[in-house]
């Protein structure tokens, strides 16, 4: 009787032969016992395999992992901020949808949207002062692409501003004003893990 | 009141949240090292075991699971949650594996790729079930490359594209050494 080969045993139990030569292999199975106890032993290893557990390391590895990261420090500010940006989009929401019961007042909003933006600035503000403390630790070139990136986004704010009517919902506006706050936010936490 | 998992003003219940991670992940991302502290206990013995079964190196496990770990919290910013957390570390921690191992250079694969390597296991650490240590300790004593293919196929699912990528290989050597592996470790186990 002539035998397949190791790799076509191999190749039937993972299931990579054509259905010609599998149903080949299997014709053979069913007359030779050698070959049949291959194959059982070939599914049990790989069933064994695939269920192989977990194995926990003998110590904690956490200390090493902590002293070898670059940790931000400073992760605190951007949920800050980001929640001010959460509560920007919320307000912005409110106006566009409508305001639920009881309608609050053009005056609730606009406050509640100067207190998001007053509670965004102050995140942003201290970012920006961490970087500048850190500058020393970025490359010049990373530097300048920074420096020019957020004095675009600061000269687009200062102009949104100038545009966005206090007293009204003024959507656009207060829309393009987010968008600008969101990206300098972005940008100022990105440069702040670099530098950390 | 549902327990919290989490104190403060980012509390999560444990109710609203069945499957915390893509939370915590969401939150490591955001530079929240106390997340992924948290990530790291709920994988770490995933890891561990994989860079222990491809390497076989105990000590040298411990090594390469923690950076897999510092890589993972560098490149958080490009997990984009197509895949599973666990998955996507792991494949950082085969990465690291084989970075780690072609940085040794060919002189150690060379010595460790002994053919007569099954008959030293070396393998210390200790998996849940008597099978397990059998199937672990056999593992470890396959010659290198062959465990390699053996685990990355038969225990983590690769293909053999995949492997051939991942290891510089032909597709047809990642077959011949993977029923290498198959065939020393049925000899192994039947013994």
């Amino acid at each position: 009787m002539r035998h397949p080969s190791e790799e076509k045993l191999n190749d039937c139990v993972d299931e990579l032969l054509p259905e010609g030569e599998k149903l080949e292999v299997r014709r053979h199975l069913d007359e030779c016992p050698e070959c049949k106890q291959t194959v059982a032993e070939l599914r049990e290893l790989i069933d064994r395999a695939s269920r192989l557990g977990e194995i926990e390391p003998p110590q904690d590895l956490l200390p090493g992992i902590r002293t070898r990261t670059k940790r931000p420090g400073f992760g605190w500010m951007r949920w800050v901020a980001a929640a001010a940006v959460v509560g920007f989009v919320a307000l912005l929401a409110v106006w566009q949808v409508g305001a639920p019961a009881p309608e609050p007042t053009i005056e609730t909003l606009l406050d509640d949207f100067r207190d998001a933006e007053t509670q965004y600035i102050r995140a942003t503000n201290e970012l920006a002062q961490r970087l500048e403390e850190r500058r020393a630790d970025l490359e010049p070139n990373v530097l300048a692409v920074l420096d020019s990136n957020l004095a675009q986004i600061d000269a687009a704010i200062a102009e949104v501003r100038l545009a966005l009517d206090p007293e009204r919902s003024d959507m656009q506006n207060r829309q393009m004003l987010t968008a600008l706050y969101d990206k300098k936010l972005q940008l100022l936490w990105r440069a702040s893990r670099l530098s950390s | 009141m549902p327990a919290t998992e989490e104190r403060g003003v980012f509390a999560i219940s444990s109710q609203d949240a069945p499957n915390p991670v893509p939370a915590l992940v969401g939150r490591a991302r955001d530079g929240d090292f106390t997340a992924y502290e948290r990530l790291y206990h709920r994988h770490v013995g995933g890891i561990y075991a994989l860079c222990l079964r491809m390497t076989a190196d105990p000590a040298g496990a411990e090594d390469l699971t923690q950076q897999a770990f510092i890589r993972g919290w560098e490149r958080l910013d490009t997990f984009r949650g197509e895949s599973e957390f666990a998955a996507w570390l792991r494949r950082i921690a085969v990465n690291v594996v084989l970075s780690d191992r072609r940085s040794r250079g060919r002189r150690f694969e060379q010595a460790v790729d002994d053919p007569e390597a099954l008959e030293t296991p070396q393998r210390t650490a200790s998996p849940a079930s008597i099978g397990a240590i059998d199937l672990d300790r056999a593992i470890a004593g396959l010659p290198q490359r062959a465990r390699e293919v053996f685990v990355l196929h038969d225990v983590e699912g690769y293909r053999h594209a995949e492997i051939a990528k991942l290891l510089e290989i032909a597709v047809g050597t990642s077959k011949t050494q993977l029923h290498r592996a198959r065939r020393l470790l049925r000899e192994v186990l039947r013994a």
